[in-house]
């Protein structure tokens, strides 16, 4: 047997792998791979370690990247994100002496809502922005004080009605917390460094459009309909065409109800109870409640399938998720 | 996606994929690898499946038309996630009240989250518009806050500042003012550098420093008027006039004394010297004369006796009291002076020094390791490194941690009030134009297409690469997804197919329901039938023996014939597909006595966009599947006369066609059917034993 292993193969195969995709590892544009790095106090450095360290900058023994600009929250109501200021290896603070040509240029955003698209590739994703505390204020003390409509209000500060009935809410919960003095210093401070990271709320340049309504589903396919030449057709009549109720009505029901009030269907259902005569003698009153068969405690024979991936998940009052009978 | 400097290195040297480069499918897995990795990673992927919507939710600006701009994409495509925002989890992670989705899942399953005042312990909870949730503070702070050092390693970074403290004294104490000046412009670059930023290791600003510093040098100043004060004598204030008056060549006046004890005190002073310029001891003699003719005038009193030699006459009387009364102005004079006047920089950097202290030594830290704490006392830190309140489970005294800047985005669906760390969800995130409501997602809308596919995979592979393209020449959504459903059926399209409408599967339901209340079997053909949907619809009722259907198009039947194979389990009665030219009069040899059909009639002239059809349909449905008129119902009505119908139901468009297939039926009893959206619908014609169609009719003819 070992003879046999021992003879050279006759026919040679030449074995070439297929090469469809040279899979490039990701390297950052502005530096090519470059040195394999030499271990480093006997641990291995790789390159992307190497160059992680070279974007990172110095550490001091505060364990603070002191040099590196993204590792600090701004403080004059602007933000720091990375976009074409600072790409390219430029996210130093103390680049202007150490490098040779002193201070680079900051190249200027193209337009001023850039300075709110935190990612640079997808230019749809736009932070939102800090309702000023004095507005907030104001706000607050024409809705809850004045009573003014929210609609009016809304108009106003341009600002969904959802978001002010937030800030009430959250205006309402911060009074009780002081009241109960549960806000300690060290929450006013996050709380002052986080309002001074954001830009603020400026109704003419951020102001929310009042006029949303949510697509209809039936209006993302197609229908055709034959009318004569003379006949007008708008709006309305293409919403009678799908089956819809009139945008108007829809906008009016966001702004009053909320957008929830959509797809919400009614569906509280009021069921018939009675509390039965007491006799003499009898220690509890009994509540007698309508329910459908089915709908209540488990029905006997009926395929009970709690090994399904998707069953129906609710929560009772208490938070607790309870499986929801199907 | 977490919070850390590793995540935002890799975000800063992220590029735009290149899809050029790469196959349909190479794209495909790249951006699913990829979006998945940063949406819900938590998530396993069947579970992200189930969860999967394909309605993506996106808004309509009603204004849109009125602005006169051009309207913005919406990106329905980066809706691909928004489901996963509803979750407890991710929207705790959105109102930045967790550095990741992952320590949010912690603080849930911890109980240290609320919705709407209750504890919630499922990370999944899907939250509602309108909940209020909140964090408990102490979590958040340490979330957003910096880490807390082990006790090792605040010893190790104060062992270290006392170490740079020693050094930094020694240097100071050697060569003050260079090390003042060095140390002021160090600051002072600092603070131009970490303009705007929130460092906390920045020295207090500018002003608060300057604040400290006078604070101190009032106190210094105080000292040292006190010796100036007690220096000051009624003979030195005589010698000062003396002395001033002798330096003065020619003339004496009172503006002479002006420089050192004012305009106010001048003329006492010239006052003082009228009385005694006589005095030749004073002025011509040398300094040690004058200082005893000097006390000669005011001798020491020594137990209320003036000690030596002294004049008195009423003449030095005068002279002292004249002094006694100038010093009080003098000594005012000199307090108020001195108050204005600031301090030499020399001063200031002496007591300065004089303030720096060497830190006593640090315990070693085999007894730290014993007493668990040790004492501090730097100017600018009194307690451990980051551990002023070791109970805490955060850096104390509190500072963010680094790198959180680039990821700090306000979500605009949810509230936030940092204070309280409380939020709102107001409603689920939405699209709309120029802007998604949420997706924190980095990647671009191409990235999230290709996952969207991904998802859906209701296309052969071969075509994912033209479906994008063609949705953007306007062609049909079914045919770039390939389906619709009708009725309980999943019927496939095609190009040159036309797709089934909700128009036809309105009357079809109606009529299945019909035929399946009557019980009696029954047989059905079918002209025109297209993708089959008609037919197929009809042959899932279990009394419907057979169904026939015809079609001029050979492609339509073979598409048919794949419908009838993906939907054979719903399918109950035997299913025929046949070619056959209405036009030509080619009927089937059948035994039916239903007929039903669904020719083209949009009559020609209607057949543009003028008429009101869609420029998609224009494009891309077959023609010869759409546009007809009378002929074919005049072929439908000879094929009722000679089969054995006795029952039919065509959709037409238009009410000449019905009043035009009754005129051909005299004998037959028919009626119209109106759609829910009340447009003519159906002509329905029956015999008695097909009586029960009368109850589809709203109007008979």
């Amino acid at each position: 047997m070992l003879a046999f292993r021992a003879q050279p193969p006759k026919a040679q195969v030449v074995r070439v792998s297929q090469v469809r995709y040279n899979r490039v590892l990701a390297y950052p544009s502005y530096t090519t791979k470059g040195y394999i790095p030499p271990s480093r106090g006997g641990r291995k450095q790789t390159v992307f370690k190497k160059l992680m360290d070279e974007f990172l900058g110095h550490k001091n023994y505060k364990g603070q990247y002191y040099d590196n600009r993204f590792a600090f929250l701004k403080q004059n109501h602007s933000t720091n994100y990375i976009d074409r200021r600072f790409a390219e290896g430029k996210t130093k603070l103390f680049a202007e002496q150490s490098e040779e040509g002193g201070a680079y240029e900051e190249r200027p955003l193209s337009e001023p809502k850039d300075q709110l698209r935190p990612f640079s590739l997808n230019r749809f994703t736009v932070t939102n922005t800090m309702v000023s505390k004095d507005m907030k204020k104001q706000l607050v003390s024409e809705v809850l004080d004045e009573g003014k409509p929210l609609l009016e209000v809304a108009v106003k500060y341009k600002m969904k009605i959802q978001r002010i009935e937030a800030l009430v809410k959250l205006h309402q919960i911060e009074m009780q917390y002081q009241e109960e003095g549960k806000i300690t210093p060290t929450m006013e401070k996050f709380a002052d460094v986080m309002y001074k990271a954001f830009p603020l709320f400026d109704p003419e340049a951020h102001g929310e459009n009042l006029t949303e309504i949510p697509i209809p589903s039936e209006t993302l396919h197609s229908r055709f309909v034959t009318i004569a030449e003379s006949e007008p057709f708008g709006p309305v009549d293409a919403a009678k065409e799908f089956g819809l109720e009139p945008a108007a009505e829809t906008l009016r029901k966001v702004t009053e109800e909320g957008e929830h009030a959509l797809s919400v269907t009614n569906n509280t259902k009021v069921h018939k109870t009675f509390v039965a005569p007491m006799h003499e003698g009898d220690r509890v009153a009994y509540k007698f409640t309508d329910v459908k068969v089915g709908e209540v405690g488990y029905r006997y024979g009926k395929p009970y399938r709690d090994n399904r991936k998707d069953r129906k998940y609710a929560f009772d009052n208490a938070g607790k998720m309870y499986p929801v009978l199907e | 996606m977490a919070l850390n400097k590793h995540n935002l290195f890799n975000f800063y040297k992220d590029r735009a994929p290149m899809f050029k480069v790469m196959s349909m499918f190479m794209q495909k897995w790249d951006s699913k690898q990829k979006t998945r990795g940063y949406h819900g990673e938590h998530i396993p992927e069947g579970r992200w499946l189930k969860l999967f919507q394909k309605k993506l939710d996106g808004v309509a600006q009603m204004d849109a038309s009125l602005s006169g701009k051009a309207n913005d994409e919406t990106p329905m495509v980066l809706q691909t996630f928004a489901v996963l925002e509803k979750r407890l989890d991710v929207a705790v992670f959105r109102a930045m009240f967790a550095s990741s989705v992952r320590q949010a899942r912690q603080f849930i399953l911890a109980g240290e989250v609320k919705v709407n005042g209750v504890s919630i312990k499922q990370p999944s909870y899907p939250l509602s518009p309108g909940d209020v949730f909140s964090v408990e503070p102490d979590r958040v702070l340490q979330a957003l806050g910096e880490k807390k050092p082990s006790l090792k390693e605040a010893y190790k970074v104060d062992r270290e500042q006392v170490i740079q403290w020693q050094k930094f004294v020694n240097r100071a104490k050697s060569d003050p003012l260079k090390v003042w000046q060095n140390q002021r412009s160090k600051q002072k670059k600092m603070r131009e550098t970490y303009r705007d930023l929130y460092n906390p290791e920045l020295p207090p600003s500018e002003l608060e420093d300057v604040v400290a510093r006078y604070d101190s040098r009032q106190e210094s100043k105080i000292n040292e008027l006190g010796k100036k004060l007690n220096s000051i004598t009624r003979n030195t204030i005589l010698a000062d006039i003396v002395n001033t008056a002798k330096a003065v060549e020619g003339e004496v006046n009172a503006s002479v004394f002006e420089p050192q004890f004012g305009a106010a005190l001048a003329n006492k002073c010239f006052n003082i010297y009228q009385m005694v310029a006589n005095n030749k001891a004073l002025f011509e003699g040398g300094e040690n004369e004058m200082n005893e003719e000097i006390s000669k005038i005011l001798p020491k009193y020594v137990n209320g006796q003036p000690q030596g030699k002294f004049y008195d006459d009423t003449k030095a009387k005068k002279v002292k009291q004249a002094l006694s009364e100038l010093k009080s102005g003098y000594l005012e004079k000199v307090r108020k002076d001195h108050k204005e006047q600031a301090p030499s920089e020399d001063a200031i950097v002496s007591t300065w020094v004089s303030r720096l202290i060497k830190h006593p030594k640090l315990p070693s830290w085999s007894e730290v390791q014993e007493k668990g704490a040790y004492k501090v006392d730097l100017p600018w830190q009194k307690s451990m490194w980051g551990l002023e309140d070791p109970s805490k489970p955060y850096f104390t005294p509190w500072r963010p941690r680094q790198f959180i800047a680039p990821f700090a985005v306000l979500p605009k669906h949810i509230e936030i009030s940092f204070r309280t760390c409380h939020a709102v969800y107001m409603r689920n995130p939405v699209a709309r134009p120029g802007e998604s409501e949420l997706l924190k997602s980095k990647f671009p809308a191409s990235q999230a297409a290709q996952e969207l596919r991904w998802i859906q995979q209701e296309l052969p592979k071969s075509q994912w690469h033209t479906a994008v393209e063609l949705r953007a020449r306007l062609v049909p959504l079914q045919y770039i997804l390939g389906s619709q459903p009708f009725g309980d059926l999943t019927i496939k399209c095609k190009p040159g197919v036309l797709i089934p409408r909700n128009d036809t599967e309105e009357w079809c339901e109606e009529l299945k329901q019909i035929i399946s209340k009557c019980g009696e079997p029954a047989e059905v053909v079918e002209y025109c039938t297209g993708s089959g949907c008609i037919g197929l619809s009809m042959a899932t009722l279990a009394n419907v023996k057979k169904v026939t259907a015809l079609d001029i198009n050979k492609q339509a039947l073979a598409l048919s014939e794949e419908n009838l194979r993906i939907n054979s389990a719903k399918i109950k009665a035997k299913v025929e597909f046949h070619y056959g030219d209405l036009l030509k009069h080619q009927f089937p040899k059948t035994t039916a006595t239903l007929l039903l059909s669904n020719p083209p009639y949009i009559p020609r002239e209607h057949f543009s966009t003028d008429g009101g059809v869609e420029e998609s349909v224009l494009k891309y449905e077959p023609e010869n599947a759409l546009v007809g008129n009378l002929e074919f119902y005049s072929a439908l009505c000879e094929l009722v006369r000679q089969g054995p119908i006795e029952g039919f139901v065509f959709e037409l468009g238009y009410r000449e066609q019905a009043e035009h297939t009754k005129s051909l039926l005299p004998s037959w009893t028919c009626g119209i059917r109106y759609d829910s959206r009340r447009n003519i619908r159906n002509v329905i014609g029956w015999k008695p034993s097909w009586n029960i169609l009368q109850s589809m009719c709203d109007e008979i003819l």
